[in-house]
């Protein structure tokens, strides 16, 4: 058994004929990459899951409606929209909770998140290899995946505001993604960029605050 | 012997061959549930009684296992089309331009709802109450192949075979001629989803091979289930059920 705390890299098949952004917006695709990330952690972990193949298909269904609602037009957009669907498929996925642990291994550490909470993992490394995979193929980009990652304690976050708001899961993803969460409207594509840049600019303000002795900022860079 | 001669010739062999497979069947079930009316009989006789009822058991075991074996081959080797599961002929634009589609649609149908079927309700003993008719789904897609002309669009067409479908009961129940219209909701919603699933699986863009119709067929089969209230409310207006397939075609 080999401990994770990292995303453990799932080499999803591409599709033969068509373009990936168009494959990920098929059920087909979604319901073999996803349980090829489901095989792939209980491999690395040894964590048994079930998988309920209708929860499946409602997130997928339910997501689909989400990313058409919001879907930009422009394609100067496309490459931040990809970030933030990535995000909407990880609410989705804590709202139908498809998965449920079936065993865990006798030695199991549950100070690393995947023991912490398998199912939250297992559905945050599928969206961050699915956004890193289209990064990749269609805009020849690297996600390089943040520390915060290993971090039990932003999983504690990540799992006490999930269940409270399962919109706060697309902010968690930019997290973890290394980009900047929109704390404020995490749901709301439009303007997303505008708030992502005033909040970087926040955060560095607080910052350098924090490195002044009197200093205290306010803004924190996750919700409690 | 023309083109022309050689088909008619094939679909009223094959159109002969549905009612027989149907009662077949038919037979092959009714010798099932004997035997299983006479296991749990048997199991209330008392000890010599109950021994000449296991030996009596034993016979119509093997009975029903032959019949079985025999009404299985007669039904597969002889009566079947040249049909099988693959990206060739399930595609439902393909379908329709065969001389004999409304045989090899009832073969489709037949295969696939009890697929589905036994997919859906996940419960052998449910499963066992129902029956697909292939003669009746062959009667159904001739139906619905009078109004192809009036259309364009092949999920038009595809929506009235499903219409057609729900209308003559291709799903039936050992106590409903028409699962689609039973009063009871556990056995019209699977009856109802699994023909829409099968229809939404023909409509399918391929592009893959044979081996993947299968995972295909159960994803139709899953989204299916997650429309299963706005499929039934479309109940049988080909125009909403064409909409409903529309929508949903590409996501699969």
């Amino acid at each position: 058994m080999k401990p994770p705390g990292i995303v453990p890299e799932a080499e999803f098949q591409l599709p033969a004929d068509q373009p990936l952004r168009r494959a990920v917006r098929r059920l087909r695709w979604f319901k073999s990459t996803f349980e090829e990330q489901v095989r792939l952690v209980s491999a690395e972990t040894g964590v048994t899951f079930r998988i309920d193949r209708r929860k499946v298909t409602k997130c997928f269904v339910q997501w689909l409606c989400a990313f058409e609602a919001q879907k930009p037009k422009e394609s100067s957009a496309y490459l931040a929209y990809v970030g933030f669907a990535a995000g909407l498929m990880l609410r989705q996925l804590f709202v139908g909770r498809p998965l449920s642990v079936d065993a865990m291994p006798p030695d199991a550490n549950r100070d690393d998140p995947v023991y912490f909470w398998p199912e939250g993992y297992v559905y945050v490394v599928y969206c961050l290899n699915v956004r890193q995979i289209i990064f990749k193929d269609e805009f020849h980009q690297n996600v390089v995946i943040s520390p915060r990652l290993s971090e039990l304690r932003t999983w504690w976050s990540l799992k006490e505001n999930v269940t409270e708001d399962p919109a706060t899961a697309i902010g968690f993803l930019d997290l973890f993604a290394g980009d900047e969460p929109d704390w404020l409207m995490p749901s709301v594509f439009e303007g997303r960029s505008t708030r992502k840049i005033e909040a970087r600019r926040l955060r560095r303000r607080h910052m350098a605050a924090m490195d002044r002795p009197a200093g205290r900022g306010t803004l924190p860079s996750q919700p409690a | 012997m023309d083109h022309r001669s050689t088909s008619t010739h094939a679909y009223y062999l094959h159109g002969a061959a549905l009612p027989v497979k149907d009662v077949l069947r038919g037979v092959r079930h009714g010798l099932r549930s004997i035997r299983n009316t006479a296991v749990s009989l048997q199991s209330k006789l008392p000890g010599p009684l109950g021994a000449l009822g296991a030996s009596t058991i034993g016979h119509v075991d093997r009975f029903v296992a032959k019949v079985d074996q025999n009404s299985s081959l007669v039904a597969h080797r002889y009566l079947d089309p040249e049909v099988a599961r693959n990206g060739g002929t399930a595609a439902f634009a393909q379908l329709i331009t065969r001389p004999d589609a409304a045989v090899l649609f009832a073969k489709i149908a037949y295969d696939n709802l009890k697929l589905v079927i036994s997919y859906i309700c996940e419960d052998l003993d449910r499963n066992d109450r129902y029956f697909i008719s292939e003669t009746l789904a062959a009667i159904a897609y001739q139906r619905a192949a009078g109004g192809f002309a009036a259309r364009t669009d092949e999920i038009e067409k595809a929506a009235l075979v499903l219409e057609a479908m729900l209308r003559v009961g291709v799903v039936r129940t050992s106590t409903s001629t028409s699962a689609a219209h039973s009063a009871d909701d556990t056995v019209r919603q699977p009856a109802v989803t699994a023909c829409f699933a099968v229809m939404l699986w023909l409509l399918v863009e391929r592009d893959h091979g044979p081996e993947d119709e299968e995972p295909l067929l159960l994803a139709c089969c899953d989204l299916a289930m997650v429309l299963r209230e706005e499929i039934a409310a479309a109940g049988e207006d080909a125009e909403t059920l064409a909409d409903l397939l529309k929508t949903h075609v590409d996501m699969v």
